[in-house]
């Protein structure tokens, strides 16, 4: 095995080669004192053996000093190990040199490695923007795997995030990903690295992303804007693609289940010397479902879309790679509605919907020197959204709705290993988005500069890690944000790793707060952008439609970015080898949260609204998961979150004195939010045997959440509560593998989502019971 | 026009005793033990009134004597003191009426209100209605898509002191229901928008000083 870290007694490091040899050379006065080398009698050697994806070694042992016959003769160190459960030959009988050097030589040290608890190699990106081992972050990051995934039967990745702990689904135009209590517009969605854009009121739709072609999904909890800046406030999920290295590989998938829905995708891939492709192509639809039957029009309309994507790898030498990867995404969505006209007229239209998402990206990574990566790369998306409203009765066209918005980011990333003690990543670049619609009558562009850098130090390699980030975003228009993390971890124990990290997270206006010029001809109100009022309010006082300002334009404050300050910190325990035990405890703060209020009053008594940097918000819990593996082909993975997420409510209330005089009192104070549960938790259990049969039964649990706030007072009262659910999930299958030289594997599926037919509106992705039949093949 | 039902519990109670007793006790203090025959008597009287129109028709409100407990339309006298037209209401003073009345939001239970404050009492000006007609400010939410949906709900724990069109007389109200019959918002019948009961029919239950100048309920 190539790469493995040996080091001796924390003071001198080699790493082994292609043939997973290593020669180890250290002065003796580096390992030993010169008190220690006068004495004849054994000397403590401890040797720290590490790589990615296995559990780090640790050999205890002594060494013997025998001095020379000769004077001109050094003398001889004999080594003695202590034989641990993985080392089949721990004798070493290093040769005598005139240095005191020791020396690979009679017998070599044998030493295997075992893989780390979650498969083998599960390296992570998104925690470090480096190359790490799952068990070596010091952030909580969870990952689910491929196996994970394809036992699971998804087809959306909505479907398999909603079975993990601590996160929650939720609806608001699209389906979006609740973590540690923030809604969806907290969570950065990145795909092989790049965000996702094309969020809809905040949310980016997971239903847009498909499962098949993706490795293994990355979930950092906490903010992470000291990497990865703007939105990465609660969190990151990072959706990595797969890769392979067979000359040729292929898979196809077909499901089918009620609601006419079904699914077909495909990948190749095309493995060359110097060259690599991956093709991968889906197609996705279902009529939809009503769950309200008073209500005209369906709770999710009929869809249909498609992914194509395709991603070629060119090695132009062997310090160079070009990379470039292209994504087309396109969906249709069919719904009928009532449209109220005026107040006394409403229509019933049909919404023709097309959303396009396209994403380039161009990458380079070079590596001058073996401790040195660079990568130059070029990402550019955008995503439209066009919705043509007819009206049903007399077919006429009713309104044309567009928006469509660009991405682009140059960025350069280094990435320096200088010992097995320090590692620095270094990167700077540019954002520049565009939007256009039918509310931003300015087209607005926007531009970000940002700047970042992160320093791993591991006193104790393996076992004792400390990482410190900051980034810098500089952008056009809000205030400069400045965004530090700190974390760390600590192996206590062969069984139990500590992890502690603090940092902070912004989310930054977005496009609507920034510059919306919008007029709502009914009702007769507005509402600016923070950076279109002054110049929207200004030609309304000219009109003569401001009846009172409120709070004159030139005293408005600079919009900031939403930001929060957070701690987290949690361990892993592992009780055998088999039984994980993990658990992270979150505590964030987040201020300056942008609402709505109004500036001032049109002479038609209506308002002019703004967005402020009004709200404050804590949300603390923890979680806790377990892991277990029975008996080869059982596994049992349960979790459970607890939160509490509180708004600040500041009341202004009318009261009286003893005199019975008024007195106006205000309170602060920090009230539940709506639409968080306290207790949510999942078990899952998965059987794969030897045989082929697989089958997985999963339950997610969600507890009561405030629904709707029936008496405006901002927060959930205990009589506004929704009452908790749980949702089981059945599926299995039979895997059959060909005993011919390619191994192809065919997979029949079949399983029932929702078993027991819970159904709730405010919670439209859940359809109710739903059965479906799969078949994978693979080649 | 619907037919006006109004239930009257004209109980003409006296205030219990010990209702008076921090205010006698003052009395007492002040008076240094002399006493005074004139001393105003209490005269409280508690009323329910269900489900008074206030359909707004040409624009016209539903005005209201919280004195004789009688409803009337003719805005320019002094014999009313609080109107009603849809969710807006209006009281006998400034920009509504000749009156010299106006009206103080309180933040309070009705059952803790004892005492009406002695001044801060708003009026209806051209520019603003002395109770806010938005959601949430003046006396009731509008719960739009949630729960009841596009329900007009009165706030919890709000009471409405009004000083009468005369400018001596004070009463405490408080609005139950903005729909006829005053039916359980959770009930499936009102949840659903097709059986619920029509809007701008108001119950309150308000209790008025009859002694002018007396602020005591």
């Amino acid at each position: 095995m190539e790469g493995v870290h040996v080091i001796a007694s924390e003071t001198c490091a080699t790493a082994t080669d292609r043939q997973g040899m290593f020669d180890l050379q250290c002065d003796a006065e580096d390992l030993f004192s010169t008190l220690q080398l006068s004495q004849t009698t054994p000397l403590p050697v401890t040797l720290h053996i590490q790589s990615l994806g296995y559990q780090p070694e640790i050999l205890q042992g002594t060494a013997t000093y025998k001095p020379g016959s000769r004077t001109s003769d050094a003398g001889t160190w004999s080594f003695q190990w202590n034989a641990s459960r993985a080392i089949t030959n721990a004798n070493l009988l290093p040769n005598n040199s005139p240095t005191h050097k020791e020396n690979r030589d009679a017998q070599p040290l044998f030493i295997q490695l075992r893989a780390t608890h979650y498969k083998a190699g599960t390296v992570v990106v998104t925690a470090t923007r480096t190359q790490k081992d799952l068990e070596e972050v010091t952030l909580p990051v969870s990952v689910i795997t491929e196996r994970e995934i394809s036992n699971s039967g998804s087809t959306r990745i909505s479907e398999i995030l909603e079975e993990q702990t601590g996160l929650q689904l939720t609806s608001d135009f699209g389906t979006g990903i609740q973590i540690q209590g923030f809604d969806a517009d907290y969570t950065l969605i990145m795909l092989d690295g790049e965000p996702l854009i094309g969020r809809i009121a905040g949310t980016l739709d997971l239903n847009r992303i498909s499962v098949h072609d993706i490795r293994q999904i990355e979930i950092v909890k906490g903010p992470s804007s000291a990497l990865w800046g703007s939105d990465a406030l609660a969190g990151v999920i990072n959706i990595i693609t797969k890769k392979k290295t067979d000359p040729m590989a292929a898979d196809l998938s077909v499901r089918y289940g009620k609601n006419n829905a079904a699914d077909l995708g495909g990948t190749l891939h095309i493995n060359r010397e110097k060259a690599s492709h991956r093709l991968f192509l889906n197609g996705n639809r279902s009529d939809g479902y009503k769950l309200n039957s008073t209500l005209t029009g369906q709770t999710v309309p009929e869809f249909r879309n498609g992914t194509a994507s395709y991603r070629g790898t060119v090695q132009i030498s062997d310090r160079l790679t070009s990379t470039t990867s292209l994504r087309y995404f396109r969906e249709k969505l069919f719904s009928e509605t009532v449209l109220q006209i005026n107040e006394t007229q409403q229509t019933e239209v049909r919404t023709d919907d097309t959303q396009d998402d396209i994403s380039a990206t161009q990458r380079f990574l070079w590596t001058p020197f073996d401790q040195v990566e660079t990568s130059l790369s070029w990402y550019y998306s955008t995503f439209s959204s066009e919705s043509i409203l007819t009206q049903i009765e007399s077919g006429e066209f009713f309104e044309r709705l567009y928006f469509r918005q660009t991405y682009q980011k140059p960025e350069l990333q280094t990435d320096i290993r200088w010992s097995s003690y320090h590692q620095s990543t270094v990167g700077f670049g540019l954002i520049g988005e565009t939007l256009s619609s039918q509310r931003y009558p300015s087209d607005p562009q926007v531009s970000t500069r940002f700047a970042y850098a992160q320093q791993s130090w591991s006193p104790i390699p393996g076992i004792l890690e400390f990482t410190a980030g900051l980034r810098f975003d500089h952008h056009s228009d809000y205030k400069a944000q400045l965004s530090p993390k700190f974390s760390a971890r600590y192996r206590i124990s062969d069984r139990l790793q500590l992890r502690a990290s603090a940092g902070r997270g912004f989310k930054a206006p977005d496009f609507r707060q920034l510059f919306l010029d919008f007029t709502n001809s009914t009702a007769g109100y507005t509402v600016y952008g923070s950076s279109t009022v002054r110049e929207g309010l200004q030609q309304q006082i000219e009109r003569g439609l401001i009846a009172q300002i409120f709070l004159a334009p030139e005293q408005l404050s600079e919009i900031r970015a939403e930001s929060s300050w957070a701690l987290n910190s949690g361990f892993d325990l592992d009780i055998t080898p088999d039984f994980r035990f993990r658990t992270n405890l979150f505590w964030n703060h987040v201020t300056d949260l942008i609402e709505i209020a109004p500036i001032a009053r049109r002479t038609t008594g209506q308002s002019v609204f703004t967005y402020f940097n009004l709200d404050e918000v804590i949300t603390r819990g923890g979680e806790a998961e377990i892991r277990v593996l029975l008996a080869e082909s059982w596994t049992v993975l349960a979790g459970y979150q607890f939160l509490d997420a509180r708004r600040l409510i500041e009341t202004t209330k009318t009261v009286q004195d003893d005199e019975g005089e008024l007195i106006q009192v205000t309170e602060k104070r920090f009230e539940p939010m709506f639409n968080r549960s306290a207790h949510t938790g999942n078990i899952r259990v998965f059987y794969q045997g030897i045989d082929g049969w697989k089958g997985a039964l999963k339950g997610t649990f969600r507890g009561r959440y405030g629904l709707f706030d029936r008496n405006a007072n901002g927060f959930a009262d205990q009589d506004e509560y929704e009452s908790a659910s749980m949702i089981w999930d059945l599926s299995a299958g039979k895997t059959i593998r060909f005993q011919t030289p390619q191994r192809p594997e065919l997979t029949l599926r079949t399983g029932i989502d929702n078993l027991l037919d819970y159904t709730d509106i405010n919670q439209p992705f859940y359809a109710g019971r739903l059965w479906y039949v799969q078949l994978q093949v693979r080649l | 026009m619907n037919t006006v039902t109004r239930t009257f519990i004209r109980t003409f109670t006296r205030t219990p005793l010990w209702f008076a007793l921090p205010a006698l006790a003052l009395l007492l203090l002040q008076a240094c033990g002399t006493t005074n025959s004139s001393d105003p008597v209490s005269n409280t009287e508690s009323q329910l009134v269900e489900d008074l129109a206030a359909l707004g028709e040409n624009g016209v409100f539903t005005l209201f004597n919280l004195r004789t407990g009688e409803a009337t339309t003719d805005s320019t006298s002094t014999n009313w003191d609080i109107g009603f037209r849809g969710t807006t209401l209006i009281f006998n003073s400034g920009s509504s009426g000749p009156g010299q009345g106006g009206v103080v939001l309180l933040d309070l239970p009705f059952d803790d209100v004892t005492l009406a404050p002695s001044e801060g009492y708003q009026a209806d000006s051209a520019d603003n209605y002395a109770i806010s007609t938005g959601s949430g400010t003046g006396w009731y939410n509008y719960t739009g898509e949630g729960f009841p949906p596009f329900a007009i709900l009165p706030r919890e724990n709000v009471t409405l002191i009004i000083k009468t069109a005369n400018g001596s007389n004070y009463a405490k109200l408080e609005i139950l229901s903005y729909y006829e019959g005053n039916p359980d918002p959770t009930s499936d019948e009102f949840v659903n928008i097709q059986t619920r009961s029509a809007s701008r029919y108001y119950t309150f239950r308000y209790v008025v000083q009859q002694t002018e100048d007396l602020r005591e309920f």
